[in-house]
C-alpha cells in the first residue's frame, strides 16, 4: 500500500477514535460534571485542535525529511515551539473564558494520545496475544 | 516572615512550580528535533522509504507531543486558576 495513503488512512482512523472518544466523554460529562454545555464545548475544542495540531505535525515532519540533519533538527523545534504556543493559547483561552469548562480543553488535547494507542498499537489482536509468549530459540 | 502574607508566599511558590513545570516542553522538543533529524538522515540514506519513515514518526512524535503539553497545563493552571490559593 502507498504510505501516503496509509496515513490519510492513519489519520481517518484517529479522527474516527476521537469522535467515539468525545462521545463517551460528553456522556461520562452529562452525569458527573454541574456544567455539562461548557464541558462538551471544551472537549470539542481540545479535540479539534489536537487534530490540527497533528495534521501541522505531519506538514512539518514530511518537510523536515527532506533536509539536512542539522536544519531538520532546527525546523522541527521551531514548529514545536509554535504548536506549544497554539496549544497554550487554548488552554489559556479555556481557564479564562466562562463557557468553556477546562477539563473538557484538557481532556480533549489530551484524548489524542489513546486514540493513537489504541487505533495504531494496540488493534493487532496477535500481537497482543503474543506479547507474553517467549520466542524459542 | 514579617511583611509577607502566606497568600504572597502560595503565589511565589506556584510561580516557581510553573516554571519548573515547563521544563517537561524541554524534553519533548529536543527529543522530536532529534527524531527529525535522524529521520531526515534516514530518508536521505533511502529515499524510497520517505512515506514509512514519516509515518513511523508522526505516530511517535505526537505521542511525545501531550507529555510536553502535561506541562504546559499545570503551569498555566498554576498561574492562572491557581486552586492552592482558595486553600488558604
Amino acid at each position: 500500500m502507498d504510505p501516503r495513503a496509509q496515513i490519510q488512512q492513519d489519520f481517518v482512523k484517529i479522527i474516527k477514535g476521537m469522535i467515539l472518544g468525545n462521545v463517551v466523554l460528553i456522556v461520562i460529562g452529562a452525569f458527573f460534571i454541574e456544567e455539562a454545555m461548557a464541558f462538551t464545548l471544551g472537549l470539542i475544542l481540545g479535540s479539534v485542535i489536537a487534530v490540527l495540531n497533528m495534521r501541522l505535525l505531519y506538514l512539518t515532519l514530511n518537510r523536515a525529511v527532506t533536509m539536512s540533519f542539522r536544519r531538520a533538527q532546527i525546523f522541527t523545534v521551531s514548529r514545536y515551539i509554535l504548536r506549544y504556543i497554539i496549544i497554550g493559547i487554548v488552554v489559556y483561552a479555556s481557564l479564562t473564558a466562562d463557557h468553556l469548562h477546562p477539563l473538557g480543553t484538557i481532556l480533549g488535547l489530551l484524548l489524542i494520545k489513546p486514540v493513537i494507542l489504541a487505533t495504531q498499537l494496540f488493534e493487532d489482536k496477535a500481537f497482543l496475544k503474543n506479547v507474553f509468549v517467549r520466542k524459542k530459540d | 516572615m514579617e511583611g509577607i502574607t502566606s497568600e504572597a508566599l502560595v503565589l511565589a511558590a506556584s510561580a516557581i512550580g510553573a516554571g519548573l513545570a515547563m521544563i517537561a516542553g524541554i524534553g519533548a522538543g529536543i527529543g522530536q528535533g532529534y527524531a527529525a533529524g535522524k529521520g531526515a538522515e534516514s530518508v536521505g540514506r533511502q529515499p524510497e522509504a520517505q512515506g514509512d519513515i514519516v509515518r513511523t514518526m508522526l505516530l511517535g512524535a505526537a505521542v511525545a507531543e501531550t507529555t510536553g503539553i502535561y506541562g504546559l497545563i499545570i503551569a498555566l493552571v498554576l498561574l492562572f486558576v491557581n486552586p492552592l490559593v482558595g486553600m488558604l
